[in-house]
C-alpha cells in the first residue's frame, strides 16, 4: 500500500514498514530508477548494438551507426551457411510422408551436447562428494577439503599440457577397453569429464548441504535410512534451487568454453560454438563486422533462453547457498 | 644426476634409432593404394578458397587411380593449426598434411615429423622428371628448403601458390594533396606525402601497422634485412633496421601515420578512400575491390611494389603459404605426395590461381581472363599484380624460415610499440631485441 | 570382534570415501597431477619433449637469485611442516605410554617411504610415455601400436627398477601396517600412522628441495667464479630472508600493541616500526640485487596482473553491491533488473570482445570518442594507447599508473562480472533479518548508518566471499586480456597468465613457462592464504 517510501534502509521482505508517512514527490526514489535504468543501459548497450550492428550493411557498421536504415536479414542466412551453426536434416518416406530419420549437426547441437554431459556428469560427481564433506566424518575431512579448494588457485594455463597428456594417454587406455567410441580425444570424454569434478559446485552445495537441519538425519536414521537414502530422498528433494544455480553456471560456462575445446576438437563432429564462432571471427582474410556480429547473436540466443526460464530458480538457488565461507 | 643420466641414455637411443629410421626413406617399390589423406587447412568456410580446394579434392578423389581418399578440413588461421599441430606433435597422431609458413614447418621439423620432399620430389617413380621440374617456379618454392643446420637442405613443405606484401596507392588522394599523379618513388616522397595527408581535413596519413611482416617489409625497402642467413645470425641493430624504426617513430611523431586497431584495418580505411597509401597482402586485393564498390569509394587506385629508400628501388615480401607432409607409414606419406602433386599440376594450378587470384608456383602457365573467376577481383587487378612479380626491377625479401622466428616475430610488435611511444630509444630497444633474438635463435634453432 | 560404535565410524568413512571417490579422482587427474607435472617439467629443459634435468635453472631465469632464495625457503617451509606434525605425534606417542606403538611408528614411515618411491617411479615413467610419439614416427601408427609401446615403457631401464623398488616399498608398508593393525592395534594407532607417515613425507621432500637448492646455488656459483663475477647468493638469502622476517614480525607485533596496554603498547608500537623500517630497508637494498638477473617480462606481467585486480576488484564489488542494494529498495521490475544485469556474464567473450573493441576504438567515430567529444576532451586512442593513464593526465611519473589500454580491459572485465557480483549480493542481502532493521530503525538510525552497522557487517561473508573470487579470478585472468590487446600497446597490458602463454605459445618452452607458472600458483596461493588471515578475521558471521 505505501510503495511510496522512500527511506535507503531495505526491509527484507521486500515491503516497506507500514507506519511510514507518505510522501508527495519522491526524489529518493526518482534517484533510485535512474540509476538501476543507467545501469540497464550500460548493461545492455553493448549487446543491443550487437543485434542493431547485426542487421546493418557494411558500410553503417563501419560508421558505426547507432541503427540500420534497413533490416538486413540475409546477414543471418550468411552467418548461418558460413559457420557450420546448425544443419537439420529431415529425411521422409517420399510416398507417405512419413519422418524417417533426423540428422542435426552443427556447432549449436554439439554444444547442446556437451553442456548436457557436463552437466549432468557434474551433478553426479558433486553432489555425493558436497554430501560427504557437509554431513559425514572422516578422516582427513578438512585437509581433503582444503586440498580441493586449493586446486581452484591453480593458473589455468599451468593445467594444458598436463591436462593434454592426460586426455591423450586415458583415452587411447579407454580406446583399446571400449573401441573407438571410447577414444577422448575429439569426442565427448576430452571435453567434458575434465569439467565433471567442479571444486565451485561442490562449495556451493557443502554451503546448502551444511543448514539442513540435523532433525531431518535424525528422524532418517530411527527410520533406518542410511547415508545414501537420506541423501536421494530428503537432500535433493530439498536442492532443486542449489541445484538449479550450479546447472545455469554450468551451461553458461560450458557454453562458452574457447581454448581447451580448441584443442582438443580436430573436425566438425564434436566441436561446439564458441570455438566456431572464434573461427568465423579470426579467420585469415578480413571478416564482415555485420556478419560476425550475427554469428555472436546466433550464439548467445540459446544461452539467454535458458538464462530466462532458469533466472528465478537460479537466483533462489544462490540465496539459498547463503554463501559463508 | 641419475635421472639426468637416464635420460639421456633414453634420449640418446631414441635419436639413433630415429637416425637409423630416418636415413634413407625408399618410396619405390612402395604401394600408395586406398590410403587416406587428413589435410588440414586455413580457408574459412565458403571462401573461394575452401571452395575450389573442395573441387580439386572431389576431382583428385575420384580420378587419382589408386583409390586415394584425400579429407580436407577446415581448421581456423594459421594460429589455430599451430595449436593444433602443437597437440598432434604430443600424441603422435599427426593429420598428413598441414598449413604453415616456412618457419612454423621448421619447428615440427625439429621434431622431427616432418618428411623431406626432397625425396619425394625426386624419386624417379614418383617424382616430377627434370622436363616437369624446369617449368616449375623454383625460386618460390626454394623458400621451403632450408640450408642451415640442422636441415642440411631439407625441403621441409610445398607451396602450391604465393602473395606478396604489396603496397596501395590511391593516386586520387595523391593527385588532390597537391602531388604529381603517381606512385612515390622513394620513402621520403611516400612520408611527404602521407604527412600532407595527415594534416588535412578529408584524410588520414598512413596506417601504420605494427605486425611484424609489416615491419620486415620497411626494411627491406631501406635495403636490409633482420635475419642475415651467410652469418646466422638476427641483424636487428643494423642500419636499415634502426632507420625503418626511426621512420615508423617520425612517422606517428608527425601525425603522418596512425596505428588500428582491428587486423585489416589499414586496407579497410584505405578502400574506403581514407587515406593515399596501405601496404598489405595481395590476397586482401579482392576484400579491398569489394568494400571499395560497397561504401561507393571510386577513386583511381593501384598495386606496386614498395617504394625504396634513396639507392634502393623498390621491393616487395613474398608471402608463400605451403604444406607440410607429415611422417606417417611410407605408403601415408607417398600418398600425401601424389595429392601435392596433383596441386602442383598445370590444370590444379590454373584452376587455384584463377580462382582466388593467388599466383601460381608454375612458369608455365598463364590465366586468362576467361579462366579467372574470384568473383571480388577484376581481372585486370590479378594481372597488374602478376607485372611486379615479373618485374626484374623489384627485389624480392622473404622472412626467414627458422623456427625461432615465430616467436621472434611476436616480439616485434612491443619493440615497435615501445620506440614509436617514446618509451625507449630505438637504437636501445633494437639492441634488446636483437638479444632476445640472438638467445631464441641459439635456444630453438 | 569390532564394537558398534567402532562398526559405524569405520562404515561412515568408507561410506565417505565412496561418495568422495568420483571428484577425489577426478581432481587427482585434473587439479593436483598438473602441478606436479608442471614441477617435474620446471626442472627440465623442455620444449615439446622432455629434454635434459637442470635443477632450478629455469626458476634462476625467470626470478634471478630470488628463485635460489624461494626454494629455500620452501624447503625451510617443508621442514617446520614435518617438524610440526612430528610434534603432534610426540604427544600422541606420549599420550599412549603404555602401549607399545613402535610398529604403527614404523608403518608409518614405511608407507611415507612408499609413497615418495611411488612418486619417482611415476616421474620416471611419464617422461617415456610422453616420448612414445617419437618412437612410432614413420610407421603406420594405430591405437594397437601406442598400447604396445605403452606396455613396453613399465619395463624400460630406469622406470623397471624404480618400479620394483616402489613394489617392495609397497610391500613393506602392506606388511608393517598389516603388522601394527592386527597385533598391536590400540586406540591411537590410526593416528600415529597417519601422522608418522605424513611426516616422513615431508621430510623428505624437505631434504630433496634444501638438496636441489644446494646443489643449483652452489653450481651458479662457482660459474659465476669462473667467469670472474661473485655471485652472492648466500647473503642476499640471509638478508633478503631477515627483511621478510622482520617485516612479518612487524605485524606480529604491531596486532599485540594494539590490544596491550597503554605503556606497554607505545613500546610495541616503536618496536614494530622499527622491526618494519630496517626489514623495509633490508628489502630494499637486498631484493633489486636479488632479482637484478629475473626476466624483466615476467616481474612487469607481475606488476600489471597487481594493477588489474587492483582496479577491477574494488570497482566491481563496490558497483554491484551498490546495485543491489538499490535493487533492494521496494521497486517495481526487480527481477527485470536482476536480469538484465546478468546478460554481461553470459555473453561469450568473443562476441562482446568485438563490441567493446568497436566502442573503445582509437578513431574520432568510435563511440568513446564521441562521447569525450562532447565534454570538449581530445579524442584518446583508447586500446591502442600504451602510455599510462598518469602521464596522459600530466602526472609525475610516480603515478602513473596502468596503460589506457589496460584501464578498457578493466572496464571491460568489470562491466562483465558487475551483474554477477550484483545477483549474488542480492542473495546476501536477502538473507539478512528483517527484525534488525526494525529495530535500528526504531532506535533512530538513519540510512546510512543502518547500511554501515547493519547491513556492511552481517554482508561480510558474501563480500570476502566475492573478493576472494574475484582475487583469485584477476590474477589467473587471461582471455580478457588476451582477445583485447593490439600490438600497438605491446606488453603493457600483459598481465602474468598472458606472458607465460605467449612463451607457451610462440616458442614452447614448456619448462620454462612451467616454472613461472609455478611461481605464479605460489603467490596466488600466499595471497589467498594472506587475505584470508587479514580479512577473515573481520567477517561477522551472524
Amino acid at each position: 500500500m505505501a510503495s511510496d517510501n522512500a527511506g535507503l534502509a531495505p526491509s527484507a521482505t521486500g515491503k516497506p514498514p507500514a507506519e511510514a508517512p507518505p510522501q508527495p514527490i519522491d526524489l529518493g526514489r526518482i534517484a533510485i530508477y535512474a540509476v538501476l535504468f543507467a545501469g540497464v543501459l550500460i548493461a545492455i548497450g553493448p549487446f543491443l548494438w550487437m543485434i542493431s550492428a547485426s542487421f546493418m550493411t557494411l558500410s553503417e557498421v563501419n560508421l558505426t551507426r547507432l541503427l540500420p536504415e534497413n533490416l538486413l536479414w540475409e546477414n543471418y542466412a550468411t552467418a548461418l551457411r558460413r559457420a557450420n551453426f546448425l544443419d537439420i536434416e529431415v529425411v521422409t518416406d517420399p510416398a507417405t510422408g512419413v519422418l524417417q530419420s533426423l540428422g542435426v549437426s552443427g556447432y549449436i547441437w554439439n554444444s547442446i551436447r556437451i553442456t548436457l554431459i557436463t552437466v549432468t556428469g557434474s551433478l553426479l560427481v558433486c553432489i555425493p562428494a558436497a554430501y560427504a564433506f557437509a554431513r559425514m566424518n572422516f578422516i582427513g575431512r578438512n585437509f581433503i577439503f582444503a586440498l580441493f579448494l586449493s586446486t581452484m588457485m591453480i593458473p589455468g594455463i599451468v593445467m594444458l599440457i598436463p591436462h593434454l597428456l592426460t586426455v591423450i594417454w586415458l583415452g587411447r587406455l579407454s580406446e583399446s577397453l571400449f573401441g573407438p567410441a571410447g577414444a577422448w580425444f575429439n569426442n565427448w570424454p576430452a571435453l567434458t569429464i575434465p569439467f565433471f569434478a567442479s571444486v565451485f559446485n561442490i562449495f556451493l552445495l557443502r554451503q546448502f548441504f551444511i543448514q539442513i537441519p540435523d532433525d531431518l538425519w535424525e528422524a532418517a536414521r530411527i527410520d533406518g535410512a542410511g547415508h545414501p537414502r537420506f541423501l536421494i530422498s530428503v537432500v535433493l528433494p530439498l536442492s532443486k534451487a542449489p541445484i538449479m544455480t550450479i546447472v545455469t553456471l554450468g551451461f553458461i560456462g560450458s557454453w562458452n568454453a574457447l581454448m581447451w575445446p580448441l584443442l582438443v576438437t580436430i573436425n566438425d563432429e564434436w566441436r561446439p560454438i564458441a570455438v566456431g564462432l572464434s573461427n568465423f571471427v579470426t579467420a585469415d582474410t578480413p571478416g564482415d563486422l555485420n556478419l560476425q556480429m550475427a554469428a555472436s547473436v546466433i550464439t548467445v540466443i540459446p544461452i539467454l533462453m535458458l538464462y530466462f526460464l532458469a533466472q528465478k530458480q537460479f537466483t533462489e538457488g544462490i540465496s539459498q547457498t547463503g554463501i559463508k565461507s | 644426476m641419475k635421472r639426468a643420466l637416464i635420460l639421456l641414455l633414453i634420449l640418446l637411443a631414441f635419436g639413433a634409432g630415429m637416425a637409423l629410421a630416418q636415413g634413407d626413406t625408399d618410396y619405390e617399390g612402395i604401394d600408395p593404394s586406398g590410403q587416406t589423406v587428413v589435410y588440414w587447412h586455413q580457408y574459412s568456410d565458403d571462401s573461394s578458397q575452401a571452395n575450389t580446394m573442395a573441387a580439386l579434392v572431389d576431382d583428385f578423389n575420384s580420378n587419382n587411380g589408386y583409390g586415394i581418399t584425400v579429407e580436407a578440413i577446415h581448421q581456423g588461421h594459421y594460429g589455430t593449426i599451430e595449436d593444433l599441430m602443437n597437440t598432434a606433435i604430443l600424441s603422435g597422431e599427426l593429420p598428413n598434411m598441414a598449413a604453415g609458413y616456412a618457419n612454423a614447418v621448421a619447428g615440427w621439423a625439429n621434431e622431427g615429423v616432418v618428411v623431406d620432399i626432397n625425396l619425394l620430389l625426386n624419386s624417379p617413380n614418383w617424382g616430377i622428371s627434370a622436363d616437369e621440374q624446369s617449368n616449375l617456379n623454383f625460386n618460390l618454392l626454394n623458400v621451403n628448403q632450408l640450408d642451415f643446420s640442422p636441415f642440411y637442405g631439407m625441403r621441409v613443405a610445398w607451396a602450391n601458390q604465393n602473395s606478396l606484401n604489396v603496397f596501395y596507392t590511391n593516386l586520387d588522394i595523391v593527385e588532390a594533396l597537391g602531388f604529381e599523379r603517381r606512385v612515390p618513388e622513394t620513402l621520403a616522397e611516400f612520408e611527404e606525402i602521407s604527412c600532407a595527408a595527415g594534416a588535412s581535413e578529408m584524410y588520414e596519413g598512413y596506417p601504420l601497422d605494427t605486425g611484424s611482416s609489416h615491419f620486415e617489409s620497411f626494411v627491406a625497402a631501406h635495403g636490409g634485412a633482420i635475419f642475415d642467413a651467410d652469418a646466422g645470425a638476427y641483424t636487428f641493430e643494423a642500419d636499415a633496421v634502426v632507420a625503418a624504426m626511426e621512420m615508423f617513430t617520425r612517422m606517428l611523431a608527425n601525425d603522418c601515420a596512425y596505428l588500428f586497431a582491428e587486423r585489416y584495418q589499414n586496407t579497410g580505411d584505405f578502400s574506403i578512400g581514407l587515406t593515399p597509401f596501405a601496404a598489405g597482402s595481395s590476397a586482401g586485393i579482392p576484400f579491398i575491390t569489394w568494400d571499395a564498390a560497397e561504401a561507393e569509394m571510386t577513386d583511381e587506385w593501384v598495386v606496386t611494389a614498395f617504394p625504396g629508400a634513396e639507392g634502393v628501388g623498390r621491393t616487395i615480401q613474398l608471402f608463400v603459404p605451403s604444406q607440410a607432409i607429415l611422417t606417417a607409414s611410407p605408403e601415408a606419406e607417398l600418398a600425401t605426395w601424389l595429392f601435392v602433386r596433383y596441386l602442383a599440376g598445370a590444370e590444379a594450378q590454373l584452376a587455384w590461381s584463377g580462382a582466388t587470384g593467388y599466383f601460381s608456383i608454375r612458369n608455365d602457365i598463364e590465366v586468362s581472363e576467361a579462366d579467372f573467376t574470384e568473383p571480388r577481383m577484376p581481372y585486370s587487378r590479378f594481372v597488374e599484380v602478376q607485372g611486379i612479380l615479373q618485374d626484374d626491377m623489384v627485389s624480392v625479401y622473404s622472412s626467414p624460415g627458422l623456427p625461432s622466428y615465430s616467436a621472434v616475430r611476436g616480439l616485434v610488435p612491443n619493440t615497435i610499440a615501445e620506440v614509436v611511444n617514446g618509451d625507449a630509444a630505438a637504437a636501445d630497444a633494437l639492441a634488446e631485441l636483437n638479444a632476445e633474438a640472438k638467445e631464441l635463435h641459439e635456444d630453438l634453432d | 570382534m569390532l564394537n558398534t560404535r567402532r562398526g559405524r565410524l569405520l562404515k561412515e568413512n568408507l561410506t565417505a570415501y565412496l561418495f568422495l571417490a568420483p571428484a577425489g579422482i577426478l581432481i587427482l587427474l585434473f587439479g593436483l597431477f598438473p602441478v606436479a607435472f608442471a614441477f617435474f617439467v620446471s626442472l627440465h629443459r623442455w620444449r615439446r619433449f622432455p629434454d635434459n634435468y637442470i635443477g632450478l635453472a629455469n626458476y634462476e631465469k625467470a626470478l634471478g637469485n630470488l628463485g635460489y632464495i624461494l626454494f629455500f625457503w620452501l624447503a625451510l617451509l617443508a621442514f617446520a611442516a614435518a617438524l610440526r606434525v612430528s610434534r603432534g605425534l610426540l604427544q600422541t606417542l606420549r599420550r599412549s605410554e603404555t602401549t607399545n606403538q613402535s610398529m604403527p611408528l614404523l608403518a608409518g614411515v614405511v608407507s611415507g617411504y612408499a609413497a615418495l618411491l611411488a612418486l619417482d617411479w611415476f616421474f620416471k615413467l611419464i617422461p617415456v610415455i610422453m616420448l612414445i610419439p617419437r618412437q612410432v614416427r614413420g610407421q603406420n601408427v594405430s591405437l594397437a601400436l601406442f598400447m604396445e609401446k605403452f606396455g613396453e615403457s613399465f619395463t624400460s631401464p630406469g622406470v623397471y627398477e624404480a618400479g620394483n623398488l616402489m613394489l617392495l616399498g609397497f610391500l613393506a608398508a602392506a606388511a608393517a601396517l598389516a603388522l601394527a593393525l592386527w597385533r598391536f592395534r590400540s586406540d591411537s594407532s590410526a593416528e600415529v600412522i597417519v601422522r608418522s607417515g605424513i611426516a616422513t613425507t615431508l621430510m623428505l621432500a624437505a631434504v630433496f628441495l634444501l638438496r636441489l637448492t644446494i646443489d643449483q646455488t652452489n653450481l651458479a656459483i662457482a660459474a659465476a667464479r669462473d667467469s670472474g663475477e661473485a655471485l652472492p647468493i648466500w647473503s642476499q638469502l640471509v638478508f633478503v630472508s631477515a627483511g621478510v622476517g622482520l617485516i612479518a614480525s612487524a605485524y606480529v607485533i604491531f596486532q599485540r600493541g594494539i590490544r596491550a596496554q597503554s605503556n606497554q603498547r607505545f613500546a610495541l608500537l616503536v618496536l614494530s616500526g622499527l622491526s618494519l623500517a630496517v626489514g623495509g630497508y633490508l628489502l630494499m637494498a637486498e631484493a633489486p640485487a636479488a632479482l637484478s638477473a629475473a626476466d624483466d617480462d615476467l616481474l612487469q606481467g607481475f606488476w600489471v596482473t597487481v594493477m588489474y585486480a587492483g582496479g577491477t576488484v574494488p570497482v566491481q564489488l563496490t558497483i554491484g553491491l551498490l546495485l543491489a542494494y538499490l535493487l533492494f529498495q521496494p521497486i517495481r521490475f526487480r527481477s527485470f533488473f536482476r536480469m538484465v544485469y546478468f546478460i554481461p556474464y553470459i555473453t561469450p567473450f568473443v562476441a562482446t570482445s568485438i563490441v567493446f573493441r568497436v566502442i573503445f576504438d582509437a578513431g574520432k567515430t568510435a563511440p568513446a570518442n564521441r562521447m569525450l567529444a562532447i565534454v570538449g576532451i581530445e579524442p584518446q586512442r583508447w586500446i591502442l594507447e600504451r602510455s599510462s593513464i598518469g602521464s596522459l593526465l600530466g602526472l609525475p611519473d610516480f603515478l602513473a599508473g596502468p596503460a589506457l589500454a589496460l584501464i578498457v580491459i578493466m572496464i571491460y572485465s568489470t562491466w562483465t562480472y558487475i551483474g554477477y557480483d550484483a545477483v549474488i549480493f542480492l542473495a546476501g542481502l536477502g538473507n539478512i533479518s528483517g527484525e534488525l532493521y526494525e529495530a535500528a530503525r526504531i532506535d533512530g538510525a538513519n540510512g546510512w548508518r543502518i547500511f554501515r552497522h547493519i547491513t556492511l557487517p552481517l554482508l561480510s561473508p558474501t563480500i570476502f566471499f566475492l573478493s576472494l573470487v574475484a582475487i583469485i579470478g584477476t590474477f589467473q585472468a587471461f582471455t580478457q586480456i588476451w582477445i583485447l590487446r593490439t600490438g600497438a600497446v605491446g606488453s603493457k597490458v600483459n598481465t602474468a597468465s598472458v606472458f607465460i602463454f605467449d612463451e607457451l605459445q610462440n616458442s614452447n618452452r614448456y619448462g620454462y613457462a612451467s616454472s613461472m607458472a609455478f611461481v605464479l600458483f605460489a603467490l596466488i596461493l600466499l595471497m589467498t592464504l594472506f587475505q584470508n588471515r587479514i580479512m577473515g578475521r573481520r567477517v561477522f558471521y551472524g
